[in-house]
């Protein structure tokens, strides 16, 4: 399957923006990567069984809350691949819906690995 | 200040959660707009709510609609969270009856200001309710005794009459007049006057039922009006008061001071067709009567004595 150019998947997250916006908080930060560690896989789990199924409000509503999940640590590669494929959930475009969760899928291992990273403190 | 959060996306509803808690917030927090519309509609409601656009069964733009069609009170501040942010989307959002919006990712300073101005909006809203009260208050009570005034004791008696003729239930009417208040007044003053009304006043409340009615009708006459049907317990009930307000003197300023009721009494059963100028006619009649026969009793008004309705 065709997925996009891989170059863009990394998300340099940005450990200090993310904290501002956690007032701070690094022990919220932590339980916020474990919330998104747990609840990702499941996302993706829902997104690939309605795509299969052909539930494009499913389908629509998980990648909703991907790309709502995912802008929560300014993940902007899985934000725009979530919004993509939300968007083609909507038009009922079951193609490009197709190419869009498998390239939303390689991005969110890579956010996940990051995210891993992140939340023990290591420098970005 | 209590607030509502709703959002189906876990990370996002627990990092919102987490601000508004680290600023002092009592926060409550749900998956889907359905519990959010209940909790805002119940009692005790959160005062503000922040509430996610996208989800599943009723949205946030759904709750906005549902509060302000209902218009419960107080005023519930509503902010939509969205990841839209079309022109449109903002359009019919704030149509839809949210009070403001934040485009997530949200950021604190941000979040924090526009709660702010919801507080002070909400702040500006109870001082309202709380002058229109006051207002409602006082267009309704005498300011001497705190009872309801005239307009008030006769609008609730003409409501009273209606709905027991519905309920074929009955309304009993006690019109009472206390004894020789002008020689108080005469005697002792206008101040000492106003404490036997102050004091009268707060032994007619004393010896009602809560879900009774006491007025200032007049100068130094109260109108009561009793939720009963029985004839015999309409008497009881009028020599219950009438006890009450002489049983002891009254302590004034001027030492202490005995008073007397003198009451007419009736039961609306006994004058079904009658208007409620009628029976205040009647009543007064009856009234008169307790004055004539030595003062200090009630007469009750049994059969119709004439009295023309003003």
């Amino acid at each position: 399957m065709m997925v996009r150019s891989l170059s863009q998947h990394n998300e340099n997250l940005n450990r200090a923006l993310i904290l501002e916006r956690l007032e701070g908080d690094s022990e919220l930060l932590t339980e916020l990567v474990e919330l998104f560690l747990g609840q990702a896989p499941q996302l993706i789990g829902a997104m690939r069984k309605a795509l299969q199924q052909g539930d494009m409000e499913v389908l629509a509503r998980s990648a909703h809350s991907m790309k709502g999940a995912a802008s929560n640590f300014i993940a902007h590669g899985t934000v725009s691949a979530a919004s993509r494929l939300e968007d083609d959930a909507k038009r009922k475009d079951v193609e490009s819906a197709k190419v869009e969760l498998a390239t939303l899928e390689v991005v969110v291992e890579r956010l996940l690995t990051e995210l891993a990273n992140l939340s023990q403190g290591s420098p970005q | 200040m209590r607030i509502l959060i709703a959002d189906d996306e876990l990370v996002s509803r627990r990092k919102l959660r987490a601000v508004l808690a680290k600023w002092g917030h009592d926060v409550v927090s749900v998956e889907d707009g359905s519990a959010a519309l209940e909790l805002l509609k119940g009692p005790n409601a959160p005062r503000i709510g922040l509430l996610d656009w996208v989800m599943p069964g009723k949205n946030g733009v759904d709750v906005c609609r549902a509060i302000r069609s209902d218009r419960p009170e107080p005023y519930t501040y509503m902010l939509l969270l969205t990841a839209k942010d079309a022109k449109e989307n903002i359009v019919e959002g704030l149509e839809s009856g949210a009070d403001d919006y934040l485009i997530k990712p949200w950021d604190p300073d941000e979040l924090k200001a526009r709660l702010r101005t919801g507080q002070r909006i909400l702040q500006l809203e109870d001082r309202l309710v709380e002058a229109r009260e006051t207002m409602r208050f006082k267009a309704t009570h005498d300011h001497l005794t705190f009872l309801l005034n005239r307009g008030a004791i006769v609008d609730l008696l003409e409501r009273e009459l209606v709905r027991t003729v519905r309920e074929k239930g009955c309304t009993i009417v006690i019109l009472g007049d206390l004894d020789r208040f002008k020689s108080i007044n005469d005697t002792h003053g206008h101040l000492v006057g106003d404490e036997v009304l102050r004091e009268t006043a707060r032994r007619l409340l004393g010896s009602v039922r809560s879900y009774d009615f006491v007025g200032r009708y007049g100068g130094e006459e109260f109108l009561l009006v009793l939720n009963n049907c029985d004839t015999a317990q309409a008497l009881l009930r009028a020599e219950e008061i009438r006890k009450a307000v002489a049983e002891s003197p009254i302590q004034t300023a001027r030492g202490p001071i005995s008073v007397t009721l003198s009451m007419g009494v009736l039961s609306s059963r006994d004058w079904i067709q009658h208007s409620s100028g009628e029976i205040l006619c009647e009543v007064d009649a009856a009234l008169y009567r307790a004055k004539a026969s030595g003062r200090n009793r009630s007469e009750f008004a049994r059969a119709n004595a004439g009295c023309e309705a003003s």
